[in-house]
């Protein structure tokens, strides 16, 4: 390599107040560091990064990270990463890899002295906030300066001083769309690419082929499960084709006894809840951590194993001790999640059987959130996984079964902290021969409209060839194509157009983009804006099990007859009327946090707005107002199209032809002719969500293209267009006092 | 209408009014077909279910590249795949890099694990692997299934589909069976006479039952039904059956049946199974037993097949000839005791007496 480190980065120029000597870092060359400099550097009394004293608390944590399996490894590490280019790392949770490893790369590579960052991507908001907080306090700065994150709508990061940052996968993909070469980084660490998310598997393809174009940009990929082969290879960037290099780092894992079932279980709940109360019995003290799919079976099985515990315990106190059932699913609040992190109850009387905690979770627990005290996990080989399906445009969220590599992974979480034991309700054959080998990637799974316009903008030209880690269905390619063509995102060449350009700044679907764009011209940019801003947030009605029917009362106090687009709006005014009210929302069955959330991304939407000088309008007139949003959200959603047809509320999906039913949270008082919809979902039955009542006419007009008639499909949709759009070229002619001119093209006005 | 209508009531005049003509059999199936239709009809916009079902089967059945060659011909071009063509795709292929040096050996990987099916035990996990290797250069040309699953059933419920009816006449067998033994153990001795004179009658009756199954079974296509099955009759039972039956109590009686029960015919039973079988499991059981298991995979029968007809074999005559009547008339509207093919199930309704045999005397 002609790189030389001594020309290309001088090493650090000491701050006025401290002579070189006396500067933590002196000495240390970058990505040219040995473990000797960067130890004594943690041990000294001199922060290297902020030149302040270290704190008490520092060297307490030091203690700590000394002790994670990662550490005693920095030597190997430091070795490989001045040496390569790219690294593929495995690591179990545990194993400290996702704290330690970008503060190794922060005093090997030194970013601040070259005015560039350390990026290290999280496939979730979550875990991006929590640990960029961790790793603050172990670097004893404070958090948004030095170290900082950035998730989408939220940026907690200082330019000048930030130079590690924590951020979401999808933020990094928003930030190489306008700075396609990464300049501001040196090293970027994707971690958890075990997940495969969408934005984690683009920036995969992203950076290989960067790393040609970038030879001074480090790569590291960090994996927790051992499929690491598969990202060497795709990783293999020199000539001869050698797989990209391997640093591993052992968890801090306990052996696991796996146990089958003899028969299959006839229903997976009830057999779960079984397993529960036989461990309770029977097994020595430990927590107990059990996968089920979704909310509501989560909350059930709670539920039933407390009743079923309690009688057990009021039967046998001398030998059964308490037991406490806690819930775990990502729409929980925060507060609440905190509780699997409670300690099990104690025993009832002294000298009694001791407590137990039983966690009841979603697959969150499978990779994200280590619990800590976990020695049974119950497995019934379930989760509840979104599909979309391009020939029907549907997103299915149904349970089906787990792949082997997540069924390994759940029984790992047995053996955190002692040997432990993994109850599968399934048989061993069906272990084999029923379950996938791995989970299918994200980008098998979705839409991809949103990442087609991303990879245009960043100048991707060839979507076929694109050099993807798994590629998504062909079809899925087509229909993101379609949908950014219909929208005018891309010409018919596929060219980005000037309109595309602006929507994919905003970090929205396009068609919600599209949308907001176009609101100034039907005076309704406030409203539509704060309607796209609840639409990106988690669901804002809580409905308590026990208090559905206030929920629902509450709910329908809210609704607006024309549409759940409108009620969102209204939810949402009548949120920052009552701001100095702190219960509001809770009296009214909201969440405050999915409120305060829409507040911020409402703001930070209004911001990309004033960018490009997109009118925040409004009207007085309600009605007026209510016909502009219905007529902007047509101009948006116009492919998002129901028609009701037969009696009994049945409506079919334009031009897909799919008998679906209105959600029961929608808030319609009657079933109109034609809606739009946001969602199409497939759960127990095919649902549409999020629906508002449009007129046919509006189609016709805002989305021509679409709803050409001469191209399209036969059948009842099409007769009801076809009468709408008669009428409305015989009341043009009636307009137009029979001038010949009129009659032409009455209705087409296109709009884009 | 009842014998103590008063005859200046209005029912009679109404009659009279009504075209007095005897409807002929022709005229009656007409009405009974257009009710049917009617019928049916109803049925369909009933199930909600049943339709949203159609309707997305219909929409994944096709791609959209199908949808969108049946638009061309319409002269209709989509400009999505326009757009992909440009870019160097062709319908049917995958995305991503073409591994122009990888691409060769992939297709001919299936081959030669094809080529060696029944090749000795080393080969298999070779071509495992390298099934299970290839996923990872080879990318999809379609798109995922929706899966679908069944309430809460475990795995290795869910899946597995039978085929029509078949789990349900199995659910009834056993119940028949449950009832048989019932009713063995508590008889009294006229009683067991009368059940065993039944029995005789019924054996005489399923043979003819069976053969016109066999015939307008074949018909249809079908080249074997449990419900063929007799342990009276030897050629009913098509190769390799009975050996794959896996009760070899069952096996044996039906074989000691089939041969009468002397020791000639025992004999030529054991002769005749010898020369079947194959030659190392002829003497020691041990050997046998583990000679048998990969001869089991080979049967063409499912071990569905295989259970139903252990149940079925197990049954008394009585309820093996109730199940082939059954099947006769609800697959092929045909009731053995009028001995005629009806046109359909409302046909069948209207104009059999009944499915006992006590209705057609």
């Amino acid at each position: 390599m002609t790189y030389n480190p001594y020309t290309s980065a001088p090493p650090v120029k000491s701050a006025s107040s401290s002579t070189s000597a006396t500067d933590p870092l002196f000495g240390f060359l970058p990505r040219n560091v040995n473990v000797k400099q960067v130890l004594k550097a943690m041990d000294g009394d001199v922060n290297p990064f902020t030149r302040q004293p270290h704190s008490e608390q520092y060297k307490k944590i030091l203690q700590i990270r000394k002790k994670l399996p990662v550490f005693a490894q920095m030597e190997d590490f430091l070795k490989m990463f001045s040496e390569n280019q790219i690294i593929v790392m495995v690591g179990e949770t545990g194993s400290g890899k996702t704290t330690q490893i970008p503060q190794f790369v922060c005093y090997s590579d030194l970013p601040h002295t070259k005015r560039k960052l350390v990026a290290c991507t999280q496939p979730r908001r979550v875990a991006a906030m929590s640990v960029a907080k961790r790793v603050a306090d172990e670097m004893d700065v404070q958090l948004g300066k030095q170290v900082g994150y950035s998730i989408r709508f939220e940026d907690m990061t200082e330019p000048g001083t930030t130079f590690l940052k924590y951020m979401t996968d999808g933020m990094l993909l928003r930030e190489a769309m306008n700075d396609p070469n990464l300049e501001r980084y040196s090293t970027i660490i994707l971690d958890e690419a075990h997940e495969r998310t969408l934005a984690t598997d683009i920036l995969m393809g992203l950076l290989k082929s960067l790393a040609k174009r970038r030879p001074d940009l480090k790569i590291i990929i960090m994996s927790a499960t051992l499929d690491a082969l598969k990202f060497q290879k795709y990783f293999s960037i020199t000539e001869n084709g050698e797989p990209a290099p391997l640093f591993k780092v052992p968890g801090r894992t306990h052996p696991v006894e796996v146990f089958y079932t003899q028969d299959p279980e006839p229903d997976y709940v009830e057999a779960a809840i079984r397993t529960v109360l036989m461990i309770h019995r029977a097994e020595d003290p430990g927590d107990i951590l059990l996968f089920l799919t979704g909310e509501e079976e989560i909350e059930d099985a709670c539920r039933k194993i407390k009743l079923e515990a309690d009688d057990l315990m009021n039967q046998d106190p001398e030998s059964v001790g308490p037991l406490v059932c806690i819930p775990l699913y990502s729409s929980l609040p925060p507060q609440q999640q905190q509780r699997i992190f409670d300690p099990a109850p104690p025993p009832r009387v002294p000298e009694g059987p001791p407590g137990r905690k039983v966690v009841v979770s979603t697959n969150i627990a499978e990779t994200s959130l280590t619990i800590d005290g976990i020695v049974y996990v119950v497995d019934p080989g379930f989760s509840k996984q979104r599909v979309y399906n391009p020939r029907i445009r549907v997103d299915s969220l149904l349970v089906s079964p787990i792949s082997k590599a997540s069924a390994q992974q759940r029984a790992g979480r047995a053996g955190r902290t002692r040997p432990g034991k993994c109850f599968r309700l399934y048989t061993e054959k069906d272990f084999m021969t029923e379950l996938e080998e791995q989970t299918h990637p994200e980008i098998l799974r979705s839409n991809l409209a949103n990442v087609v316009l991303e990879l245009v903008k960043l100048g991707v030209k060839d979507l076929v060839r694109f050099d993807y880690v798994d590629a998504p269905a062909p079809e899925t390619l087509m229909r993101a194509l379609e949908l950014l063509n219909f929208l005018a995102a891309l010409d018919d060449d596929g060219q980005l157009t000037a309109l595309g350009s602006i929507m994919a700044d905003f970090p929205l679907d396009p068609q919600m983009a599209k949308m907001l764009i176009v609101s100034p011209e039907f005076r309704c940019s406030n409203e539509v804006l704060t309607i796209v801003a609840m639409l990106s947030v988690p669901n804002v009605w809580i409905r308590p099990p026990n208090q559905r029917k206030e929920a629902d009362a509450a709910k329908a106090m809210m609704s607006v007859p024309d549409g759940d687009h409108l009620t969102l709006l209204n939810v949402f005014n009548n949120y920052m009327q009552n701001k100095h009210d702190r219960n509001w929302a809770w009296n009214n069955y909201l969440s405050q946090r999915a409120l305060a959330q829409a507040e911020n991304v409402r703001a930070q939407l209004q911001h990309t707005m004033e960018r490009f000088d997109i009118d925040l309008v409004s009207t007085d007139d309600q009605r007026k107002l209510y016909t502009g949003i219905r007529q902007a959200l047509c101009c948006g959603f116009f492919m998002q199209v129901a028609h009701k047809e037969g009696e009994k509320g049945a409506y079919i999906t334009v031009k897909d032809n799919q008998v679906v039913a209105l959600h029961p949270s929608c808030g319609l008082d009657t079933q109109p002719e034609w809606v739009i919809y946001h969602e199409f979902v497939l759960t127990t039955k095919p649902y549409i969500r999020t629906v508002t009542e449009v007129k046919a006419e509006w189609l016709l007009e805002f989305a021509p293209q679409y709803f050409d008639m001469s191209a399209f499909p036969d059948g009842e949709t099409k007769r009801a267009l076809l009468r709408v759009q008669n009428k409305r070229s015989r009341k043009a002619i009636e307009g137009a006092n029979g001038n010949s001119k009129g009659i032409e093209r009455p209705s087409k006005k296109a709009r884009k | 209408m009842s014998d103590e209508e008063d005859y200046l009531s209005d029912k009679f005049l109404q009659e009279l009014t009504a075209p007095a003509a005897p409807r002929t059999y022709a005229e009656k199936r007409k009405e009974a077909q257009r009710l049917a239709a009617l019928k049916n009809e109803q049925n369909r916009r009933k199930s909600r279910k049943q339709l949203e079902l159609e309707a997305r089967e219909e929409g994944l059945r096709k791609s959209l590249f199908e949808r969108a060659k049946e638009d061309e011909a319409s002269g209709q071009q989509n400009k999505a795949l326009a757009m992909m063509m440009k870019m160097g795709f062709k319908p049917g292929e995958s995305l991503g890099v073409k591994h122009d040096t990888d691409s060769p050996p992939s297709p001919s990987a299936p081959a030669s694990a094809e080529a060696t099916p029944t090749g000795d035990g080393a080969s298999t996990p070779e071509a495992g692997a390298s099934a299970s290797a290839r996923p990872s250069t080879q990318h999809r040309a379609e798109p995922l299934p929706l899966s679908e699953w069944a309430g809460r059933k475990g795995i290795g419920l869910g899946k597995r589909p039978a085929s029509p009816g078949a789990s349900e006449r199995l659910a009834k067998m056993a119940r028949m069976a449950a009832d048989q033994k019932e009713q063995t153990d508590h008889s009294a001795f006229r009683d067991r006479a009368r059940q065993e004179y039944e029995e005789r009658r019924a054996q005489g009756r399923l043979g003819p039952a069976q053969r016109t199954c066999v015939t307008l079974d074949e018909k249809e296509g079908r080249e074997f039904n449990i419900l063929w099955l007799n342990p009276d009759n030897p050629a009913t039972f098509p190769e390799g059956l009975l050996d794959a039956l896996e009760d070899s109590e069952l096996v044996a009686a039906l074989q000691r049946r089939q041969t009468g029960d002397t020791i000639e015919g025992r004999l030529r039973a054991r002769m005749q199974a010898d020369a079947l079988q194959p030659l190392t499991s002829a003497l020691d059981d041990d050997s046998s037993s583990a000679a048998e298991k990969p001869e089991l995979h080979k049967t063409p029968y499912s071990q569905e097949d295989i259970e139903e007809a252990t149940q079925f074999l197990r049954l008394s005559a009585q309820d093996r000839l109730e199940l082939v009547l059954d099947y006769l008339r609800q697959k092929y509207a045909y009731c053995f005791w009028c001995g005629t093919q009806y046109d359909n199930q409302d046909d069948l309704d209207a104009n059999c007496p009944g499915p006992d045999e006590d209705a057609h005397d």
